[in-house]
């Protein structure tokens, strides 16, 4: 026959035997519940490989020439990015353009304040600023330049004025197009001189060769 | 989608647990650091710092919601002979962390795995303002320096996702201070 403090110890055997065999399972699903929460970050982790396998890179390509709309007189300048060595290295690794600027410096030598206006086209034959219009791509707009006077737009200020950026930014990773300038008013007379620059920054992804 | 739902469901089971001493206790912290970027030329060296909540689930893992704030460093370029400086961004992440290894009040060294999962709000001159997915890992220290505060150092490499592919990569080099509410049994 037990007694009242032999059951008293029975009760608490059982009781902490109970416990024990919890705070065991426990720390079994515990440990299953690790290894599966390690397994489950390990393949989050190897989804993130093309994230981990890639850089930002910044170019910079200066015109050759200079740039004009006169009113009979149309001059375009050819962007080829070919030309630049570390775009031509990872160009068909190239993930997506970051950041696009423009410096440039624009005369406006008539007697009226104008406003300058970029398009793209990989059409070198536009010889008239409606056909500009129609048919290329305004990238850049609302440059005001007094009569008689020049303008110069900073890297780092040029961003305001960009327009259809998505679509410049599809030409720049083709690598190749002709850039015009045009002025909104009569009589049509601007110039962009070969100082202009674009600044690129884009991300490639690495291509891992061992 | 599919690594924000897999994360979750790892969440979900972990705050399921409660049997150790770990599991439970609450800290709040805050810290700061060095907010380095890796095969990014457009920037430099740059600052973090943000304050976390640390919940412990288990006596291997804790839950930390956390508010950071990441600064790129500025960078220069060389235009025709003249030097431009160019806005290297900043971002604001509301994330949640997954700490995992040893966890618990403040006492000896404590070395602690770290994986967090964040959404940035990003805003860099030249570029339009976004939303994006980010993903952080890397391990850290812990050791008491009193009853209820603990200091921290990790080293964790932040990617935080780009438009097309990629990611942008910074290592963000921290130390911080942990206070754990309540009365701490080691």
């Amino acid at each position: 026959m037990l007694s009242a403090g032999n059951g008293s110890d029975f009760h608490h055997r059982m009781s902490s035997s109970r416990w024990n065999t919890i705070y065991k399972m426990m720390h079994k699903r515990e440990r299953l519940l690790f290894a599966l929460a390690a397994l489950m970050i390990l393949a989050v982790l190897g989804s993130c490989t093309s994230w981990l396998g890639s850089a930002t890179l910044r170019i910079t390509y200066s015109l050759k020439n200079g740039i004009h709309h006169l009113e009979n007189e149309i001059q375009s300048a050819e962007v080829d990015l070919g030309e630049n060595s570390d775009w031509q290295e990872h160009r068909d690794n190239i993930t997506g353009i970051s950041r696009i600027l423009f410096a440039f410096w624009v005369i406006n030598p008539t007697t009226v304040d104008v406003t300058a206006q970029f398009y793209i086209s990989t059409d070198e034959t536009l010889t008239t600023a409606q056909q500009i219009e129609n048919q290329a791509t305004l990238i850049l707009d609302g440059v005001s330049v007094p009569a008689q006077d020049s303008v110069y737009v900073a890297a780092q200020d040029s961003y305001q004025y960009f327009r259809n950026v998505d679509e410049l930014a599809d030409r720049l990773i083709d690598g190749r197009f002709h850039l015009y300038c045009i002025s909104s008013a009569a009589p049509f007379e601007i110039e962009v001189p070969d100082s202009a620059a674009f600044l690129i920054e884009f991300t490639y992804a690495v291509d891992w060769e061992f | 989608m599919r690594r924000g739902s897999i994360l979750l469901a790892v969440l979900a089971l972990l705050t399921g647990l409660s049997a150790s001493a770990a599991a439970g206790s609450i800290g709040i912290g805050v810290g700061g650091g060095l907010n380095l970027p890796i095969a990014q030329e457009d920037a430099g060296s740059g600052f973090l710092y943000g304050a976390r909540l640390r919940i412990g689930v288990a006596s291997f893992a804790a839950l930390e919601p956390c508010l950071s704030y990441f600064r790129q460093g500025d960078s220069e370029v060389d235009l025709h002979g003249q030097s431009v400086v160019l806005d290297g961004g900043q971002s604001t992440a509301l994330g949640l962390n997954l700490i995992l290894g040893s966890i618990g009040p403040p006492g000896g060294m404590r070395i602690y795995g770290v994986v967090g999962l964040a959404s940035h709000a990003m805003k860099q001159e030249g570029t339009d303002d976004e939303n994006r997915l980010a993903v952080s890992f890397g391990p850290a220290v812990e050791t008491g320096i009193g009853p209820n505060l603990a200091l921290s150092l990790e080293a964790r490499l932040h990617l935080i996702s780009l438009d097309g592919g990629g990611a942008r990569k910074n290592m963000g080099l921290s130390g911080g201070l942990i206070y754990y509410l309540g009365r701490q049994d080691r």
